[in-house]
């Protein structure tokens, strides 16, 4: 009883994503096509992201309605990044672990900053951070996911996942105490 | 403090995404701006189809306990009085109900728990295709083979003398086959887009392959499996 029952939800699933899919393909294209102005590879990457919903379809409608959009819309990015990053060949994750390594524990950012930190100009920063490191700090701050969860989805080790988090704190927290050491 | 500056930025991450989001365009403006090759529309509709296929594969092969004797007896009965049905199948009970033919396998050879194999695969595949997917439980094993435009290749087996399997047998016509000069049961689809099927037993496990793919090419890839 437990695998027909099961099938059934599966099913029930299966048309779930195929729908999400019609309802918002063009705005996957739309979101890929920001990242890599290249109609293929936007739909190699619209085609990457569904390989993986689909295969992780199981938890992803244990996602609220918000979180979900989020999800496909981060999923859809993260793959636009990878395709530029194999199409210029770069590979950055041993550098990334290397650095890990090197740098010592993280210092806590002073009190003074975080009381005049300005909201909006914040937001700016984190639009403003390398795409790798936004998409590990999104999945982590929106979807509330673990360094296990996050590694998994961007094919990545959990070291490396630390790593981009840690390298996208640090280089906010740079930008804000040079920014209120300047306005004094 | 670095939890303060946690949560500011926490704040400032969801905000932000948030008003991204916001100045997206709807769906129906992009889809204006917006049209899709023919090769990513046919890529999607495989995508789609292969995900269908393996639920219907998942939907068709129900792994279970064996059947108590009284039922097996029940069984053995209802083939006796069907001679051409007893013929195909002489190692393999099969009970025919609405819509499966379920089989349950009389293998000599005792697999247990404990020495079950998780990695029996075939050496011969069709071009193209390499393993995509597996899952396994303590006594069965699904193996997945997937080629670049998604065409699926279904590999699931299991403990014979403690599982049974359920085939479609209302988009299907069941054939005796042999591999390996054991009998097998090949259920050729008939209907477009449904797989055909392919059901044997050795070495004490039971095997089912689901694909679209053509007979020899079913018996190639089951004799390349390597029990010993």
């Amino acid at each position: 009883m437990f695998l027909i029952l099961s099938t059934i939800e599966n099913e029930q699933e299966r048309r779930d994503i195929a729908a999400l899919y019609e309802q918002h393909r063009h705005t996957f294209l739309h979101i890929a096509m920001g990242i890599t102005h290249n109609k293929q590879k936007a739909e190699d990457a619209v085609q990457d992201a569904f390989v993986e919903i689909i295969k992780r379809k199981d938890k992803i409608f244990s996602l609220d309605c918000n979180h979900l959009r989020s999800y496909l819309v981060i999923t859809v990015k993260h793959r636009a990044i990878n395709i530029m990053r194999k199409y210029e060949k770069l590979s950055d994750t041993a550098f990334d672990e290397l650095d890990y390594n090197l740098e010592s524990g993280e210092e806590a950012v002073d009190e003074q900053v975080i009381n005049k930190i300005n909201h909006e100009r914040l937001m700016a920063l984190v639009n403003a951070l390398d795409e790798k490191y936004k998409t590990a700090v999104e999945m982590k701050y929106i979807l509330d996911f673990s360094i296990k969860d996050i590694a998994a989805r961007l094919s990545i080790s959990q070291e490396n996942v630390k790593t981009r988090l840690h390298r996208a704190r640090a280089q906010l927290k740079k930008q804000l105490e040079s920014e209120v050491s300047a306005n004094g | 403090m670095a939890d303060l500056f946690d949560s500011v930025l926490k704040q400032a991450v969801i905000e932000n995404h948030a008003a991204e989001m916001a100045a997206i365009p709807s769906e129906a403006e992009l889809a204006e701006l917006y049209t899709f090759s023919d090769e990513h529309n046919r890529k999607m509709k495989k995508l789609f189809a292969a995900d269908k296929r393996k639920t219907a594969v998942a939907f068709a092969l129900r792994f279970s306990k064996t059947a108590t004797a009284a039922a097996a007896v029940i069984v053995c009965v209802a083939l006796a009085t069907n001679p051409s049905v007893s013929a195909f199948f002489k190692d393999i009970f099969v009970k025919i109900t609405s819509g499966f033919n379920q089989h349950e396998f009389n293998d000599d050879t005792i697999i247990t728990i404990e020495n079950f194999n998780h990695d029996l695969r075939p050496t011969y595949l069709p071009e193209g295709y390499r393993i995509t997917f597996a899952y396994y439980s303590l006594i069965s094993m699904l193996v997945e083979f997937n080629d670049e435009d998604f065409n699926l290749i279904s590999l699931q087996y299991g403990l014979a003398n403690s599982i049974a399997i359920s085939v479609d047998n209302e988009h299907s016509e069941p054939h005796s086959i042999l591999v390996n000069g054991r009998e097998a049961v090949f259920y050729e689809s008939n209907t477009e887009d449904r797989p055909s099927y392919f059901v044997w037993n050795i070495g004490g496990y039971g095997f089912v392959l689901s694909a679209q793919i053509e007979l020899d090419e079913f018996i190639e890839i089951a004799e390349s499996i390597n029990i010993f």
